[in-house]
């Protein structure tokens, strides 16, 4: 199950499949097939630059479906998604302004249960409320 | 430590109540034998509060006090954050989840 955005995407990229617009580029996608069973079909993997034949595209161990959920690139082995799951969220355009309320803060990096060294700016898109304390 | 258990089900009911995309995510210090939190505290933490799948951080070099107004003199420190990672109010003490819940309602028009 694709998060809604991923689905989104999705389904812009199958509409131009086979569309008289892009017939050229697309004529051989077929968007009833999935060849590598990876649960994107053939037309989804040609218009986001995957192989069709292959689940793992990057080759980093995670199928490309798996990549498209937790936002990272199914084309860059070096972008993996977090260990526990989070999502990859940071938009890239958020900047910090200060440590101050109203401040937009700092995208400090944080080790998780998981052992991943986490952005804070990942989890953006969501409210939060952060509770620091210690663990005794 | 037993307001941090109570705190999945606030997180039920706080989005089935407002219908904003929200979580609350923890932070620890220092560890359970009080030196610098590790990995190993964070998950033995995420145990504790009754949701391994609850996103919990070590900060032993404490660095969000660094990025927010907190400053570590008292437990716990409680930040509302918005979706553009806004800091929308600080707060420190037990009882200052439900500030910060409302501080979230009152910023997404809820109140």
């Amino acid at each position: 199950m694709h998060s809604p955005a991923i689905v989104s995407v999705l389904t812009l990229l199958a509409a131009g499949c086979g569309s008289d617009k892009g017939e050229d580029a697309t004529a051989a996608c077929d968007e009833t097939s999935d060849a590598d069973a990876d649960g994107l079909s053939d037309c989804e993997e040609e218009a986001l630059g995957l192989d069709p034949a292959n689940d793992d595209t990057d080759g980093d161990g995670l199928t490309d479906s798996e990549e498209l959920d937790c936002g990272t690139s199914a084309l860059d082995a070096d972008d993996t998604c977090y260990t526990c799951g989070w999502g990859k969220n940071d938009p890239g355009n958020i900047q910090a302004t200060g440590a101050e309320v109203n401040d937009v803060m700092e995208n400090v990096a944080l080790i998780d249960q998981c052992g991943d060294r986490v952005n804070m700016y990942d989890f953006a898109g969501a409210y939060h409320v952060m509770y620091m304390t210690t663990a005794g | 430590m037993q307001e941090a258990v109570g705190l999945p089900y606030y997180q039920e009911d706080f989005i089935a109540e407002t219908g904003l995309d929200f979580s609350f995510m923890f932070v620890i210090f220092a560890g359970f034998l009080g030196y610098e939190a590790t990995e190993e505290d964070c998950a033995e933490y995420a145990e504790h509060i009754g949701n391994p799948d609850f996103p919990v951080f070590a900060d032993g070099e404490k660095r969000l006090h660094d990025a927010t107004p907190m400053n570590g003199e008292s437990h716990p420190e409680v930040c509302a954050i918005g979706p553009d990672m806004t800091i929308l109010e600080c707060w420190s003490g037990h009882g200052s989840v439900e500030t910060a819940l409302d501080k979230i309602r009152e910023t997404a028009g809820l109140l």
